[in-house]
């Protein structure tokens, strides 16, 4: 499976390549400051540098937007362990404990935990794809539409899964979610929901919405409070604790090597991505964990399952790029540029060709992991005094850059509209306990899920007994029937045997 | 007075949370349905609203037994709010929001993000004006003008 051959040539790339150890650490920083800011997504950090990477070589440029990508990754989970707003959608589930520890003073060890999940996660993320990358190139060009409609609708079963005794609440606004999502022109040029505005027709600004429904509610809640930290002796900044965080998650290895593996097969699925990957190892660690109960109150292993999934779906994303010529997400769509302004075209037969080269981008990013621990820590010591800011001037700040950073993101007024009619919708359904993360998954895959739907109609000519027909969708729509009669079952059973 | 909004935040207030999902849910659906009545437009769509009303039913009527039964109003807070910003401060500040945005392309996004600084401020207590007005000039502008001039977007502004 491993070219021994290319993987020496790639070293000797990477060795004889000044310029691609000088654009890394550029890389990694820009996207720990774009991932930090609420509303400022990777994507947008991507975007921003593109044009700086025609003065660069093939590799440099490569390894320059992943940097971005691993800094942003990582600064995501920032905001959202100290603010409860995640810096990127990728960090939704950081916040279910992360913030928790914060409110506790225990965020130094918060951070030390994202950082090192995510540092390990990256590595297992690349190693995966360097050991398995012809293979499961190979499984992915094998599913198909019913396969990809059936893998959303179990991540979208879990997510409601998680609502644990507002299940039904849940389902509800992951089904909003679905048909918010598919607001806009359909893949069949079908205009809906538009109310007959143009700046609707690519429908609702999903960041902006994401942001509004997770974030701003919290910032809401927060005007009553004079700092995020209530407790002064607990808004000390130390790095001793941050490293001491950093160190415990390796006592929870286990943990990070499966979110990481979590993270990369979910990642490999295009369209899927960073934060489904996240969600998903945050919930099948809540599942799996003696502690369950517990997961939502400040657990170390909610922040350690969270971050090692969304850094690892990275080098995930790169199999569907490097192999298929496929972007999964907005990140590998942009790199997808870089590759069409340095005249490559991703595929099999880039693997094939440039073995070389796929080995140093993959060995550039397993080195470019460790830099981001030692920079991590550097610029957390700087990050984390955002707990010793008072609120009044901390909250103001925060709004207008999320609202500014959405207008950033859809270069029209329908960003910050949206941002706030959903933080004013996040607000009211958080008041009756409605999940915004289920809407929100929705939201993220209505238009993939209705593009898959109905490509499976077409393919079937109608006839929905196709996904009994395929092998890969049967083993699927029997894993999504298990997923959701055994937490039921199991509730039955312990009610049955419950003392009365 | 207090018994009368903890039922508005109680039962009344979902049930009118779940009348707009529905109103949104039947609204959708017959426009998706008059831009095309096809089964590849409503492919998604139809059996997604249909769920969602069934449920929307089914948590209507357990709220409206609630109600009947006055088990639905919402638990008085543990500790009782001692300031304006506690008591009144989240609904406010999200009127505030909405206000800022709607006034964002009127004023400008200069002037509109200054204010919302400073209003923001003194909701939460600050009160020495000096500092109020430096820190929302700073803190107002900065951003707008970085959005302009490092990332080429143009904003509608009135004096920057």
């Amino acid at each position: 499976m491993i070219d021994l051959a290319a993987s020496s040539d790639a070293m000797s790339l990477l060795a004889s390549n000044p310029m691609a150890w000088l654009v890394v650490p550029a890389g990694l920083l820009i996207g720990l400051v774009f991932g930090v800011l609420p509303g400022l997504s990777v994507p947008i950090a991507m975007a921003v540098f593109l044009p700086f990477t025609l003065y660069m070589d093939f590799l440099s440029a490569i390894l320059f937007l992943t940097a971005i990508f691993t800094g942003g990754g990582f600064g995501g989970s920032v905001p959202a362990i100290l603010m409860n707003v995640p810096g990127t959608t990728a960090a939704i589930a950081t916040c279910f404990d992360g913030y928790p520890m914060s409110k506790q003073g225990r965020h130094n060890e918060a951070l030390g935990l994202a950082l090192a999940a995510s540092t390990v996660g990256t590595i297992i993320g690349y190693a995966l794809l360097f050991v398995i990358l012809e293979p499961i190139s190979r499984l992915v060009l094998k599913l198909g539409a019913p396969e990809l409609f059936l893998i959303a609708l179990a991540g979208l079963f879990l997510i409601a899964a998680l609502s644990g005794k507002f299940f039904w609440r849940g389902v509800l606004a992951g089904a909003l979610g679905l048909m918010i999502g598919t607001v806009g022109m359909s893949s069949s040029g079908i205009m809906r929901g538009t109310m007959g505005s143009m700046y609707m027709l690519d429908g609702i600004s999903t960041t902006a919405a994401i942001i509004g429904l997770f974030a701003a509610s919290e910032i809401f809640a927060l005007v009553k409070s004079e700092y995020i930290v209530a407790d002064a002796g607990a808004r000390e900044v130390r790095i001793a604790l941050i490293a001491r965080g950093f160190l415990d998650a390796f006592r929870n290895w286990y943990l990070v090597l499966r979110g990481g593996l979590i993270g990369a097969l979910i990642g490999t699925v295009p369209g899927v991505g960073s934060t489904v990957a996240n969600l998903v190892s945050y919930s099948y660690a809540r599942s799996r964990s003696p502690e369950g109960e517990r997961f939502g109150t400040g657990h170390p292993e909610g922040v350690i399952a969270a971050e090692s999934a969304n850094s690892s779906s990275e080098g995930g994303s790169m199999v569907a790029l490097l192999a298929l010529g496929i972007p999964g997400g907005a990140g590998t769509a942009i790199m997808l540029g870089a590759f069409a302004m340095h005249n490559v075209t991703g595929g099999p037969r880039f693997i094939s060709d440039n073995k070389d080269i796929v080995y140093a981008i993959i060995g550039g990013n397993l080195v470019q992991a460790l830099l981001l621990a030692g920079m991590g820590l550097l610029f957390l010591r700087i990050a984390v005094t955002i707990v010793k800011v008072p609120l009044k001037y901390l909250l103001p700040v925060i709004t207008t850059l999320t609202v500014l950073g959405s207008y950033a993101v859809s270069n029209s007024m329908v960003g910050p509209i949206t941002l706030a009619a959903a933080a004013i919708l996040g607000l009211i359904m958080k008041h009756y306990n409605y999940p915004v993360v289920a809407m929100v998954i929705g939201l993220l895959l209505g238009r993939m899920m209705e593009g898959n739907l109905l490509r499976t109609w077409q393919l079937s000519r109608g006839d929905l007994t196709i996904f009994l027909e395929r092998p890969i969708s049967l083993g699927l729509l029997i894993a999504l029937c298990l997923a959701v009669a055994l937490p039921l079952g199991m509730k039955r059973l312990k009610a049955r045997a419950a003392p009365d | 007075m207090n018994r009368l909004s903890r039922h508005l935040t109680g039962g009344a207030g979902h049930l009118a949370l779940l009348a707009a999902f529905a109103a949104f849910t039947v609204w959708y659906t017959a426009d998706a349905w008059a831009a095309q009545s096809k089964v590849q437009n409503m492919l998604l769509i139809g059996p997604a609203a249909a769920l969602s009303l069934v449920l929307i039913l089914v948590l209507a009527v357990a709220e409206a037994r609630r109600i009947a039964k006055g088990t639905d109003a919402a638990p008085p807070p543990e500790t009782p709010p001692d300031t304006f910003a506690a008591k009144h401060g989240t609904p406010i500040a999200a009127g505030l929001m909405g206000v800022y945005v709607i006034a964002m392309p009127l004023v400008g996004f200069d002037v509109a993000t200054v204010v919302y600084v400073a209003v923001s401020m003194v909701l939460q207590g600050a009160r020495d004006w000096r500092i109020i007005l430096a820190f929302s000039l700073v803190a107002g502008l900065l951003p707008v003008w970085a959005i302009e001039e490092m990332l080429s977007i143009p904003v509608p502004t009135l004096v920057l």
